[in-house]
């Protein structure tokens, strides 16, 4: 019989590596968190949890993916003394997953799960093939996917969309979290009086940059908020609707990181263009005639989209309604 | 009309339509650590964008020195590293009208600025004896009017200094705002473990079968500050440690902890609930004041390892002066629900430890079995910290592992900011956001302040007639001998700092 991951020596090896950090008390853990991850996505992994560190004390399992060989695991912790002299922690587990793939099965790193607090599992690989979230609806609270590592994003939310109601794991997309800065952007430059009569009389909005699955999230929030008619076609960077029978046409061009700049053209139907730029300094600016609007714009990076989920307790309701009738 | 379906659901509740708001006494130190620090770190977290800020204010600055000076206020601590594009664009938002308060042009000018915000917000940074020219003057150019859009004033404490000046204050208020207009301002609701106060409370059903006097001992409020008056002498010597704290934070904790479940989370019945629990105070009657209250006075001692001059010796403070910098009240609410539960409530300066805690102590169980072996049990507590570190601690009693049943006191220890692990919002932050979106539920109704003065007063007036030298105690101590003589009366002793 193999025996991949001893709980009583994990924690047994767990004390005595904080003890040698840090004599002092250290401060409860909060959660656990298992990551799934190829060694390809490790430095965004890593990034989140240099973010998490000293933020929220927590046991980490980490699965490392496809690693080759044979399963095994590994444990470190990392702390950080508070002003009181107590300790934050960040206990890491990695497990080794080898040929067997044995390290992947919730059955193997289950056991090494802090009772009575949430459990959260990363998915930080590629979605398409994976079972999430159902592989997890026994051991977990709630389930992070990033559809940025769909190869075919529409296709992996449409199903999603087709299965929400037999969900029995709340799900967070975090393409769905850096657009959220995106999405109360447009909500505010719409807020004001003048601007108003504009969100109910656009012909089209077209998008430059954002991945794939931004964009069709934000064109999907977009569409049910304003409630524009119409099918969405699967794998296009255009899609057409209509309102009171007016054509709407929505663009995705130029396909890049969120961060790395944006423009958002909006185009009333008659002919008016009203656009919303990302000045690359912390800021957006609208451009146009008579336009005065700029806006702290900020999205958010892996660490802050991790700690922004970790403490909610569901999914997100308006991500739920833009999967609706994908 | 139309609507911005785009708005439902987001998580920014609290986005203000776009704003003015004009601070009165702009080259105030208040402005400087607090209000211009909150507005920035608001814009930064983009909860505010489309605003403009004016500083009003009697120095002869322009519009270029006031952002010249509130570039250097948001330089340093946590905002060095922010990029200068950003400050730009914050400090582009700035103006300035230069006018004593009193001069009707300035207003003229300021008028001039305010028109076409659908919001504006007048913000009382000023001694108290400049509100009434600012308020009339407000009012003489229309500046007062809610249509279209919002017009609101906040006005900072003191809000009076016994029931009579703050009744002439809310009456030279009301004469120019509505009610719903106005935002007294008490920071210290804006403090997260205070609004923590009706999370734990209300949130949670376990405390509330308990929060009453058949399982509640008594409570002890606690907000020691380890500084003296420092440099602010002057304006202490016309306070003193009652009206300082007690009249208004003290009793906003007190309220939050003792007042009923409120139907809901809204402003008024909120107000309406804390306004009960200062109604049911139990008066201090003239001739009660010596059973009920001991005032003190900071003599020279060691404070922090330092010595410190004494209350008298301060810059600003007369020398023969009779302010109290210490009080401590024993305190009753004549409800069902409080009925025979003391509360303790001290306050003062130069003590031991800065602290500020509410602690609940429940009775001992009925019958004490494990006491006769020789065991150290104590009464549960339930401490919330507020000040210096923020979080909850539960006291119980456990058994100590071995042979034999002996128990000892073992703390269950939430902190609040480290357990989450990074810094709370400026409480200032919180409370501007409020005020801007409508949000009065952590801002004081004026029957909450007049409830309270009228209480306040009757012991001042108690303490006028009293001709007892004023209680010394050592600078560094835990305050005046006499006020441990308060929980004496009910066999307990005050909570060590």
């Amino acid at each position: 019989m193999k025996r991949y991951a001893d709980p009583q020596a994990v924690e047994h090896q767990l004390r005595k590596i904080q003890q040698e950090i840090s004599p002092n008390e250290a401060r409860t853990n909060l959660f656990n968190l298992v990551v799934y991850v190829s060694d390809q996505d490790d430095r965004l992994l890593m990034e989140a949890l240099n973010y998490l560190h000293g933020k929220r004390p927590a046991r980490v399992i980490v699965i490392r993916k496809n690693h080759g060989g044979v399963t095994h695991t590994d444990v470190t912790a990392r702390c950080v003394p508070d002003e009181n002299d107590k300790v934050l922690c960040i206990q890491e587990i990695v497990i080794f997953s080898g040929d067997d793939k044995a390290g992947e099965v919730p059955e193997t790193w289950a056991p090494l799960l802090i009772r009575e607090i949430p459990v959260f599992v990363w998915w930080l690989d590629n979605l398409d093939q994976a079972q999430v979230p159902q592989l997890f609806d026994d051991v977990a609270d709630r389930c992070f996917i990033d559809t940025a590592f769909c190869d075919h994003p529409q296709e992996f939310l449409k199903d999603l969309s087709r299965r929400s109601c037999e969900l029995k794991t709340p799900l967070s997309d975090f393409s769905w979290v850096r657009i959220g800065p995106l999405l109360k952007l447009a909500a505010n430059f719409f807020n004001t009086q003048e601007m108003r009569p504009h969100l109910h009389n656009l012909a089209g909005i077209t998008l430059q940059g954002g991945l794939p699955s931004e964009a069709l999230l934000f064109f999907q929030w977009f569409r049910v908020k304003m409630n524009w008619q119409g099918k969405t076609e699967l794998s296009s960077t255009e899609w057409h609707y209509t309102q009171d029978e007016k054509p709407i046409v929505l663009k995705h061009l130029n396909p890049k990181a969120l961060n790395r700049g944006f423009t958002l053209t909006f185009e009333t139907q008659d002919g008016q263009k009203l656009e919303l730029k990302d000045s690359g300094e912390g800021y957006a600016k609208a451009i146009g005639p008579a336009l005065n609007y700029s806006s702290i714009f900020k999205m958010p990076t892996t660490g802050e989209a991790l700690l922004q989920e970790i403490d909610k307790n569901s999914s997100d309701r308006l991500f739920l309604e833009a999967l609706e009738n994908l | 009309m139309f609507t911005n379906p785009l708005l439902d659901g987001l998580q920014f509740a609290k986005e203000p339509v776009p704003f003015i708001i004009t601070i009165f006494g702009a080259t105030g130190d208040l402005t400087r650590r607090k209000l211009i620090p909150a507005l920035f770190s608001l814009f930064l977290k983009g909860n505010i964008s489309q605003f403009k800020i004016v500083g009003f204010a009697r120095r002869t600055w322009t519009g270029d020195n006031f952002r010249e000076e509130a570039h250097q206020m948001i330089a340093g601590g946590s905002f060095a590293s922010v990029p200068e594009a950003q400050k730009k664009a914050f400090l582009e938002k700035l103006d300035y009208v230069s006018s004593t308060f009193d001069d009707p042009e300035g207003y003229k000018r300021l008028a001039q600025l305010v028109k076409g915000w659908e919001g504006r917000l007048f913000y009382l940074s000023t001694p108290p004896d400049e509100y009434e020219d600012i308020i009339k003057n407000l009012g003489a150019q229309n500046l007062n009017q809610s249509v279209p859009g919002y017009s609101r004033i906040i006005v900072e404490k003191p809000f009076g200094r016994d029931l009579a000046s703050a009744k002439e204050l809310n009456e030279i208020l009301a004469s120019v705002f509505d009610e719903n207009q106005i935002y007294r301002i008490d920071h210290y609701l804006g403090k997260e473990t205070v609004q923590n106060i009706l999370v734990l409370r209300f949130g949670n059903g376990i405390f509330e079968p308990l929060w009453n006097n058949r399982y509640i001992d008594h409570i002890q409020i606690t907000v020691a500050e380890s500084l003296g008056v420092g440099t602010r002498g002057n304006y202490y010597e016309k306070s003193g440690a009652i009206r300082d704290m007690v009249q208004n934070h003290i009793f906003q904790l007190m309220t939050l902890l003792t007042m009923e479940p409120p139907n809901d989370l809204s402003p008024d019945t909120i107000r309406t609930e804390k306004v009960k629990v200062l109604k049911s105070l139990r008066p201090i009657t003239f001739k009660d004041v010596k059973t009920y209250t001991v005032r003190g006075q900071y003599g020279p001692g060691i404070v922090q390892g330092q010595s410190v001059k004494g209350y008298l010796e301060e810059d600003g403070v007369n020398p023969n002066s009779r302010t109290e910098t210490f009080v401590a009240l024993k305190i009753f609410l004549d409800t069902w629900r409080w009925e025979g539960v003391p509360i303790f409530i001290r306050t003062g300066k130069s003590l031991g430890r800065r602290v500020s805690e509410v602690a609940v102590s429940f009775k001992e169980p009925p019958l004490h079995i494990f006491n006769n072996r020789g065991s150290d049990t104590k009464n549960n507590t339930l401490v919330i910290h507020i000040q210096p570190e923020e979080g909850v601690t539960f006291n119980i009693n456990a058994k100590i592992p071995g042979y034999t049943t002996q128990v000892r006191p073992v703390s269950m220890d939430f902190a609040y900011g480290n357990a989450f692990g990074e810094s709370t919002p400026e409480a200032y932050e919180r409370l501007l956001l409020d005020a801007l979106v409508g949000d009065s539920t952590l801002y004081t109704r004026r029957d909450e302040i007049e409830t309270s003065w009228a209480f306040i007063t009757r012991i001042l007036q108690g303490w006028a007639e009293d001709p007892a030298p004023l209680p010394q105690y050592r600078a560094g101590s835990s305050g005046p001998e006499e006020a441990k003589a308060l929980l004496s009366s009910v066999n307990q002793k005050w909570r060590k700092l």
